[in-house]
């Protein structure tokens, strides 16, 4: 995506860092929607990892914005949560309600102060229960995922975009699962 | 009797970085940095394909992931002594030319101005005073009358609701807070703006490399972007122009608008040019490669020691020989097993947790030494480098700003003066408005190189068998930033970052030197010890980046930096 193109109006966007066991379940989560759904043409899905200031661009053009991330508190491991734009606005920088939160808030001001216009936002979180230097989920969050993958259906389906399971599943893009293939020696 | 200040997590930077300090008499007199989650993402690569590393080095952090993803692939290029083809060269440096012009805009604008501009003071401001002091300084388009009104409206509106939001845990009234209100106005004025500038750079990036964070165009060998000038969905001349027009955009708020900003800080609060030096040993190694080789650079590196800045050792290549024997880290008063130190290709990272122990083990960070000296790195490590090299792009830029500062302050001001926490910031603006004049350059190499008809992006590496060592550097937005990887058999078998961060946070080592952050803050003023802003500015004109330096994130959270006194 870059300045100079149209985007779709809607964007799923997995948030988290894929090195962080549950801090993961954002772009893991991208991966299994990618291999496990067909969608139609106005929705973009983005593995963002990890990004600052980065993110405001991504905003920019859209109607609807869907955050997938891990959340540190708030409920119990695997349980799923969503906040929806009112909710996200009042958490002050200082109180962290997923593992990004500083770029959260400081993404919705520079989006308004650089006059990016988007419509709205909404944050798909999961409570993580373990957060070590690991490329696996937790089971609780492992067993959460289905059920919020359906929840992004469901949701995409409410903003008119087309969603639907694949009879079978296309590969999955988990390069970070992938084993180590033999190298050209 | 000394008052022990102790600040966790200091604000407004990634990861955790813990700072204690002893006052005594409005200064202080001992500091302590500690990095307060455990490092040691590294160890997820071992065992896998080289030609993989990088995918998951850049997510050792969130803010600077180009910079490990790049440092990852010469790394591994290091081992195999192969060359990658010039127009790889040139789309990696446009890469991190970019991203150092982003990084840096954002370090100064949005995450240490409001260490010196009182965001309060703002409603009191005259607009049209501010318009024409900014006008008189630059004629940016900017800097009009209306721009400085819809700042200060702003100001207004969130100062008169009572919600600060993202502004509430600043140290607003301060007595070291001295800028009039119509300075203070255009910083603010320039923050908004910043926030555009910013993200015009960021896309650039995120042209050559795909998407940002994490560009997904990097290769071992070279880079995936397919070049055909009259294709669609390749690298053209279509894409190539919307990058030139983006450059073309940001390079006049770099040069015009925060190099003012900069120079014009310094020259209102000149007591800190005096105050912050800390470790005077200096490293930065050189970067932005011209040719297949890597043998000449457009950005220069070397090592000062003693505060010798009329004398720079140079480091000729990116993995230049001394600096492949001079790195060792020091385990002392890290939270790791072992107190012998360590070369980066032999070191190991096993945890040993003690507590806060400060005559003993304290922090997460490693001490890296070079030839067992502390050393300072990041911008201004650069500029020094570069002016005692007599570096012709360093020099136009450091006596420029030099000049501006004394004609502001009506004093002379003098490159040794850069030696200081205001020195940092002034270094940042110097390097990044040398950045502004190389994105235009590099853009011109690679365009000019794909007109003569060379579309070569990738040389494929080829893996020997047994164990071959190589390093990997970058002179990252935050400093020197080296990546040193061990292969035996074609698999990663030992592999470690040693970030920018972890040379500045650095804690003592086995003869008890400090690191770069703790020398800089002994001799700082701090008037009031429950509000400890000048401890604050020292720290943050470093660009902290704990996230990489320790590499993690906190999975619980926690809130509002505690500032406890003792």
């Amino acid at each position: 995506m870059t300045a100079f193109e149209r985007v779709p109006r809607v964007l799923v966007a997995g948030i988290g860092n894929l090195l962080l066991q549950d801090d993961g379940f954002g772009p893991q989560a991208i991966a299994r929607l990618q291999s496990e759904y067909e969608f139609g043409d106005d929705v973009e899905l983005l593995d963002l990892g990890t990004p600052a200031l980065d993110f405001v661009d991504y905003l920019a053009g859209r109607e609807v914005v869907i955050l997938l991330d891990a959340l540190s508190s708030g409920g119990e491991p695997g349980e799923v949560i969503i906040y929806e734009q009112e909710r996200l606005k009042q958490f002050l920088p200082g109180m962290r309600l997923s593992a990004h939160q500083p770029c959260l808030h400081e993404t919705l001001f520079a989006a308004e102060a650089s006059g990016i216009q988007f419509k709205e936002v909404m944050l798909i979180g999961i409570v993580g229960a373990s957060f070590d230097v690991d490329t696996a989920l937790s089971v609780p969050v492992k067993r959460g995922m289905t059920r919020a993958l359906e929840l992004v259906r469901l949701i995409l389906e409410r903003n008119g975009v087309s969603a639907r399971r694949r009879k079978r599943p296309a590969a999955c893009q988990q390069w970070w699962n992938r084993p180590a293939s033999a190298p050209a020696l | 009797m000394a008052t022990r200040i102790n600040i966790d997590p200091v604000t407004r930077i990634e990861g955790h970085l813990r700072v204690d300090v002893e006052v005594d008499g409005n200064s202080v007199s001992k500091a302590w940095a500690s990095c307060t989650m455990w490092r040691g993402i590294e160890n997820i690569v071992l065992g896998r394909d080289p030609r993989e590393a990088w995918l998951f080095t850049q997510r050792f952090c969130g803010v600077c992931t180009t910079v490990h993803a790049m440092a990852s692939v010469r790394a591994v290029e290091d081992a195999l002594r192969s060359q990658i083809p010039p127009n790889a060269q040139f789309i990696r440096n446009l890469i991190l030319i970019n991203h150092g012009l982003h990084d840096h805009i954002v370090h100064f604008y949005h995450l240490s101005a409001l260490d010196w501009v009182d965001l309060m003071t703002i409603p009191r401001a005259d607009p049209a005073k501010a318009a024409s002091l900014a006008q008189s300084l630059s004629d940016w388009t900017g800097n009009s009358v209306k721009e400085m009104k819809a700042a200060q409206d702003k100001v207004k509106a969130f100062a008169g609701s009572g919600q600060l939001g993202m502004f509430s845990t600043g140290y607003w009234g301060h007595p070291a807070m001295k800028l009039p209100p119509e300075v203070n106005l255009i910083a603010f004025a320039h923050y908004l703006q910043a926030f555009v500038y910013q993200r015009y750079a960021l896309q650039v990036v995120g042209m050559l490399g795909g998407k940002t964070p994490h560009i997904q165009n990097l290769a071992v060998g070279g880079v995936q972007n397919a070049i055909n000038l009259d294709s669609l969905g390749t690298l053209n001349m279509d894409r190539l122009y919307q990058m030139k027009f983006l450059t073309d955009e940001v390079v006049p708020f770099v040069q015009q608008v925060y190099f003012n900003d900069a120079c014009t800080l310094a020259a209102l609060y000149p007591e800190w040019l005096s105050y912050g030096g800390g470790v005077r040993n200096y490293l930065a190694v050189p970067d932005l490669p011209v040719n297949a080789q890597a043998s000449n650079f457009d950005l220069p590196g070397g090592v000062i020691l003693d505060g010798n800045i009329g004398f720079s050792k140079t480091l000729y290549t990116a993995a230049d020989t001394e600096f492949r024997h001079a790195v060792t880290e020091d385990l002392s008063h890290a939270w790791y097993k072992g107190n012998e130190p360590q070369h980066p290709w032999k070191g190991e990272t096993v945890p040993h947790y003690t507590d806060f122990e400060e005559n003993g083990k304290y922090s997460w960070v490693k001490a890296p030494r070079y030839d067992g000296r502390p050393m300072q790195v990041g911008p201004l490590a650069q500029v020094l480098i570069g002016y005692a090299q007599g570096h012709l792009l360093t020099r136009k830029w450091t006596d420029l700003a030099l000049e501006k500062i004394s004609s502001i302050s009506k004093r002379k001001v003098t490159v040794n003066d850069l030696q200081s926490t205001m020195g940092r910031h002034v270094a940042r603006a110097i390097r990044c408005a040398m950045l502004a004049d190389l994105a235009q350059t590099h853009w011109n190499y690679l365009v000019t190189n794909i007109s003569s008809g060379d579309t070569a992006v990738c040389n494929p590496p080829k893996f020997p068998d047994g164990e071959v060592e190589g390093v990997g550097t970058h002179e990252a937005p935050r400093g020197t930033l080296s990546h040193w990887v061990v292969l035996r058999n074609g698999r990663l078998s030992n592999y470690q970052a040693v970030v920018p961060t972890t040379w500045n946070a650095s804690p003592r080592d086995n003869r008890g030197n400090p690191g770069p952050y703790e020398a800089s803050l002994v001799g700082n003023p701090v008037i009031d010890p429950e509000k400890p802003l000048e401890v604050l500015r020292t720290v943050h004109s470093f660009d902290p980046c704990m996230a990489c330096a320790c590499h993690t994130f906190d999975p619980a959270g926690k809130p509002i930096a505690k500032v406890k006194v003792l």
